[in-house]
């Protein structure tokens, strides 16, 4: 069994008196895909975001790379920051700047680097995903899939260790979709970063995770955790097998007329 | 470590872990010991490195693509296979690229005059043509009641009217101390002093009360207006409005529109009345009786110069809340450009109340005559 880098425990999320979600436990492998899902409003991107640290939970630990990110404070907490990067849904490109800056920006803010390595480093994670041809180019000139590269790239700058990504495959068609499948699973495989997706793309859940979770918004809790191939062909819970049969609810009437 | 072999010969033998630390003390190291020498052949060597990230490869590229060492031939050895992978990927024509080209073109000052010139021009040719799209649309869109959304307005009145009020006291008040504060002075020196509250009345309600009015309502809601239908614009909002075949003047402009036009003669009044208020307290400070001061305004003011402030006012509020309307429906895209169509807003606004308020001061001079 290879190395635990995120282990998150009895973790509860949520604002004021609502629970979002509660005793949700996991770990993740280093080098593996680690994809979260769940359907609309099952708290997938709350999870995301309290362990990117955005969101501060109501009870429990998430430990990255060993540090716990809820009592970490000060220098080391912006330190295990620093340690994983994060590409958004939207890619959270910073329009003013062309793609080149929006990457070389954790470099240039973070490290004392001489600018021709910034450039370099920042060139060779646009390389990478294949956008070297357009570095100049503005995040508004570029379409969807090359924004959501380019943010990835941007969250790859400082070499991180792991890395978070929002929902990637959303509004891509499914060319362009498969192609950041690939390019996930080639980062995974041969750089050793360890993914964590949040997505409800079921074709792209079952080309790149090693394990998933399942998210269910009844019970505010872990419904399955395994490989995606299995829980389709084993799961005994009818809500989790229509889910990875992507089939609809038999009860229900099309229309609620 | 550096090493300097025989002559035109230099070694660079790299230990340990190459990271974005590691890789910007190395850099000063060797750009110190690089620069002064003049080398033909230069050897890196990279066989106990134990680990390589984004910035050390970044450094090797560079000491590979002879950048720092112009003129020599370098090779890297003992590099791992997969970093090797990586390294070839990269070239230098990958690099150059990056230079940006000369993009900046200069143009004549002739022609930048010229077209700051042109395109001021068609910003004002739009700017008249919306306002008359504007009134054209303003009565039949009133005279139909289920057009008007008269809770709007109402909403609007107390934002940019009621919510106002406090701010519009305090500058009023402030301006008309100030004014009859430092011109009694003045007037004292040609023994002038008992036209004081005079001054004071028509200065405010000729000029400074609708003004101060206006240039706070373009401040406080025009900007608020022009941010309002901006963030609708990028949300495509107004997009929907359209699908459903609804005009998003009449929809959304009339509103603030009718809304300004009713709320900026009251804010006028009060400005007006607070203004004349300041400059009287500091009249009856310096010995002024109080009839004397009711006196000396009564004669001073006439009907004429009331009209022409409610005139003023009702024509500066439809100014300040069709250039925000139009400005927030001009909205381009991207993050700043609900910031930039504020800026216009407010921006736009001040310039047309004060051309208006020239073309009232002509007017007035014509029709008094």
């Amino acid at each position: 069994m290879s190395e635990i880098v995120i282990s998150v425990r009895n973790l509860k999320v949520g604002y004021g008196d609502t629970v979002i979600l509660h005793n949700i436990n996991f770990d993740v492998e280093c080098g593996d895909v680690f994809v979260i899902l769940g359907g609309s409003g099952s708290g997938k991107s709350t999870l995301l975001k309290s362990m990117i640290g955005l969101y501060a939970p109501l009870e429990g630990e998430i430990w990255i790379e060993g540090t716990n990110l809820v009592t970490a404070e000060g220098e080391e907490r912006r330190d295990l920051l620093r340690r994983f990067g994060v590409a958004y849904q939207s890619g959270a490109l910073f329009g003013s700047m062309t793609i080149l800056e929006n990457v070389r920006l954790p470099l240039d803010e973070l490290t004392a680097l001489p600018q021709p390595l910034k450039e370099l480093a920042a060139l060779a994670k646009l390389k990478l995903v294949g956008l070297a041809a357009s570095v100049q180019k503005m995040p508004a000139e570029l379409s969807g899939g090359m924004q959501k590269r380019a943010a990835i790239a941007r969250a790859m700058a400082l070499d991180p260790r792991i890395l978070f990504l929002d929902e990637p495959s959303a509004g891509l068609d499914p060319v362009t979709a498969a192609d950041l499948d690939l390019l996930i699973k080639e980062l995974a495989n041969r750089f050793g970063i360890t993914f964590v997706v949040v997505s409800h793309d079921l074709a792209s859940i079952y080309s790149i995770a090693d394990r998933v979770i399942m998210l269910d918004s009844q019970t505010k809790t872990i419904a399955v955790e395994g490989k995606p191939a299995v829980l389709r062909d084993t799961a005994t819970d009818p809500h989790v097998r229509r889910f990875f049969r992507r089939e609809p609810d038999a009860d229900a009437s099309r229309l609620h007329l | 470590m550096l090493q300097f072999g025989p002559p035109g010969f230099a070694r660079v033998v790299l230990r340990g872990c190459l990271n974005a630390r590691t890789a910007a003390i190395s850099w000063n190291t060797l750009e110190e010991g690089l620069r002064a020498v003049k080398l033909e052949k230069l050897e890196v060597d990279a066989r106990e490195m134990e680990l390589c990230d984004g910035a050390g490869l970044s450094l090797l590229r560079y000491l590979s693509m002879g950048l720092m060492t112009p003129e020599a031939v370098v090779a890297i050895n003992g590099l791992d296979p997969d970093l090797e992978q990586l390294f070839r990927a990269f070239t230098l024509e990958d690099y150059k690229a990056l230079r940006p080209s000369s993009r900046a073109r200069c143009h004549s000052l002739p022609a930048e005059v010229g077209s700051g010139v042109g395109h001021a021009a068609r910003d004002l040719r739009k700017q008249i043509e919306f306002l008359g799209n504007v009134a054209r649309n303003i009565i039949p869109t009133l005279w139909s009641r289920r057009q008007t959304r008269w809770p709007e307005v109402g909403r609007v009145f107390e934002q940019a009217g009621a919510n106002a009020v406090p701010i519009v006291s305090l500058i009023s008040i402030l301006v008309g101390l100030i004014i009859a504060f430092e011109s009694s002075q003045t007037l004292a020196n040609f023994g002038a002093q008992i036209f004081l509250v005079n001054m004071i009345g028509i200065i405010m309600v000729r000029e400074l009360g609708p003004l101060l009015a206006a240039v706070l309502l373009a401040g406080r809601s025009g900007s608020a207006f022009a941010a309002e239908l901006g963030t609708m614009k990028v949300n495509e909002e107004l997009d929907a409005l359209k699908t459903f075949g609804l005009d998003p003047i009449r929809f959304l402009v009339i509103q603030r529109v009718v809304a300004s036009i009713l709320l900026t003669p009251l804010l006028t009044c009060f400005s007006t009345f607070l203004g004349i208020m300041g400059g009287v307290s500091v009249a009856v400070a310096l010995g002024y009786s109080w009839s004397l001061v009711y006196h000396q305004l009564t004669a001073s003011l006439h009907l004429g110069d009331l009209v022409l402030c409610a005139a003023k006012s009702v024509a500066f509020g439809a100014i300040v809340a069709a250039v925000g309307c139009l400005r927030g429906l001009e909205t381009g895209e991207g993050p700043s450009a609900v910031g930039v169509s504020t800026t216009r807003a407010v921006v736009a606004s001040i310039i047309l109340i004060v051309m208006a308020d020239a073309v009232f001061a002509v007017l007035f001079y014509v029709l008094n005559k």
